[in-house]
């Protein structure tokens, strides 16, 4: 149990306490937040107070940083790619939040599972710009990346439902996501 | 509006990589390769999340009419709701219950909890078993290519059933604790979770400061680790655990061994809603060994009374325990 409370207490004397290193996060945090907070709309349901809540979350991750050099080299990709992975994480959670909701909705024999709009503008948004950039892609190319996405289907098995070689279904994947990037530049 | 900071290149990269990744067929070496990779550079590491996220965002399309127009047929039908008007009632029915079960993969989470002092045996499909222990909840997602549990609450032993394309992984805090075909203790106490190994090998996951996972720990039967759950990388490092106090609770006891007695009460209460409360400082820092029966009150307030001169007083919510006169 001693072990137990070493770390808890450690926490808050991470050496971003350091107060010239808080005032380099801070300073560069507050340089960015407004770019951020419209990048994080746009990738979210949720509306304004989730945005809020990743905010935080990344500047808290900002100031328990053991080492500023990777975040004093690129400022902006660091603190970016901090909240794109809390995002994810948000999203995740959405995701099975929903699956439940899904679940019961069956059991209950209801039948309106339609694409519920939800979520910000910003968000509604992102979704009809994915959606364009998903149909623009050539059809088998599509495809791939569909089934590997809805379907949760592994490689091998997309493959084998396409007639086609594992490594084709690599290279749509990779050709899909090359182009839903460069679609999606303006929100990335 | 980021073209400044991660140009083109970078995204191809990113790309490639993503998918290669999600190959399952990388090869130790290329994970080598991506890992030097993405440390190289902040933007590389930016462009694969970016590359994910997509990913999941396309996930959320999933029902969406146009995109399912040339999906391959048999999958569609189970399960889009907008077909079934035009099958008989019966069909409908099946299609219903199809439908659940395909839902029940993919998504649902069953939930299995216990109240303060209960504890529960819960057998899984696959033949794992999962022992939780008092005031604990865990939620069980069985997909084709993954077993996935999340404690949320208290503490849990896992048995896993051997299965090795189908690793089992226990998440806690954003933090994963991966095995195939072993047996494991994790618990979550007040911000820090703290596994122990008793057969097999286990991997921990924990997430950096970036949010990247990464292994924080790989142990053998008879080892353990400790960790903040709001931040892994303060840990207590690879450390011998003793087995039989880990694992005394699957058998209603509790297991001390020279542990503070305020540490040693507070442990005690997990298990009971009629808590024992320690008045003043006098005894907290007091050692105390021995095993005791869970629901046992009695024991516990014998056993201050005669090694430390406790004095007693119960009723029926609380014990409250003050120091020798």
């Amino acid at each position: 149990m001693a072990v137990s409370k070493a770390p808890l207490r450690l926490v808050s004397a991470s050496p971003a306490g350091e107060p010239a290193d808080r005032a380099l996060v801070e300073k560069l945090y507050q340089s960015h937040r407004g770019a951020l907070c419209n990048y994080v709309a746009r990738m979210l349901p949720g509306g304004q107070q989730d945005v809020e809540v990743i905010l935080q979350e990344t500047y808290i991750r900002l100031l328990r940083l053991d080492n500023l050099q990777h975040l004093r080299d690129n400022p902006r990709a660091y603190i970016f790619t901090v909240a794109t992975n809390l995002v994810r994480d948000s999203l995740r959670r959405y995701m099975r939040r929903r699956g439940d909701a899904h679940e019961r909705f069956d059991e209950g024999e209801h039948e309106s599972r339609e694409p519920s709009p939800q979520g910000s503008v910003e968000w509604q948004q992102s979704l009809q710009q994915l959606k364009r950039a998903l149909l623009q892609l050539k059809p088998l190319t599509r495809k791939i990346f569909l089934l590997s996405r809805f379907e949760e289907m592994t490689y091998p098995e997309v493959a084998a439902a396409l007639s086609i070689s594992t490594r084709s279904v690599e290279r749509h994947m990779s050709t899909a996501l090359k182009h839903l990037q460069s679609e999606l530049n303006d929100i990335l | 509006m980021n073209a400044e900071v991660v140009d083109e290149a970078i995204r191809m990269a990113a790309a490639d990589w993503l998918a290669r990744c999600d190959s399952g067929a990388m090869s130790a070496a290329e994970q080598r390769e991506l890992d030097h990779w993405l440390e190289a550079d902040a933007r590389h590491r930016l462009a694969f999340a970016q590359c994910r996220q997509l990913g999941l965002m396309t996930n959320l399309l999933r029902d969406d009419p146009e995109l399912n127009a040339d999906l391959p047929p048999v999958r569609k039908v189970v399960r889009r709701g907008s077909y079934w008007r035009w099958f008989g009632a019966a069909a409908a029915m099946l299609m219903i219950a199809l439908a659940t079960v395909l839902v029940r993969q993919h998504y649902a989470i069953d939930y299995y909890q216990t109240n303060i002092g209960a504890q529960r045996v819960v057998h899984l499909d696959d033949g794992s078993t999962l022992m939780l222990n008092t005031d604990s909840r865990v939620g069980v997602r069985y997909s084709r290519d993954q077993r996935d549990l999340y404690l949320e609450r208290g503490e849990a032993f896992f048995m896993v059933a051997k299965n090795r394309q189908r690793p089992f992984v226990v998440h806690v805090r954003g933090s994963e604790v991966r095995a195939v075909g072993t047996a494991f203790n994790v618990a979550l106490r007040a911000g820090d979770v703290r596994v122990a190994v008793t057969q097999g090998i286990v991997e921990v996951k924990a997430e950096d400061a970036a949010g990247d996972h990464r292994q924080l720990a790989r142990m053998l039967p008879g080892q353990g680790i400790d960790f903040a759950a709001a931040n892994p990388q303060q840990n207590s490092g690879i450390a011998p655990v003793n087995l039989e106090r880990v694992t005394a609770w699957q058998t209603s006891r509790i297991y001390f061994d020279n542990d503070r007695l305020e540490d040693a009460i507070a442990e005690y209460n997990r298990y009971t809603t009629r808590k024992v409360v320690l008045v003043g400082d006098a005894l907290a820092d007091e050692r105390i060994s021995g095993v005791f029966n869970i629901g046992d009150p009695e024991a516990l307030v014998f056993a201050l009374k005669q090694g430390f001169d406790a004095r007693v007083t119960e009723n029926d919510q609380r014990i409250l325990v003050l120091g020798p006169r």
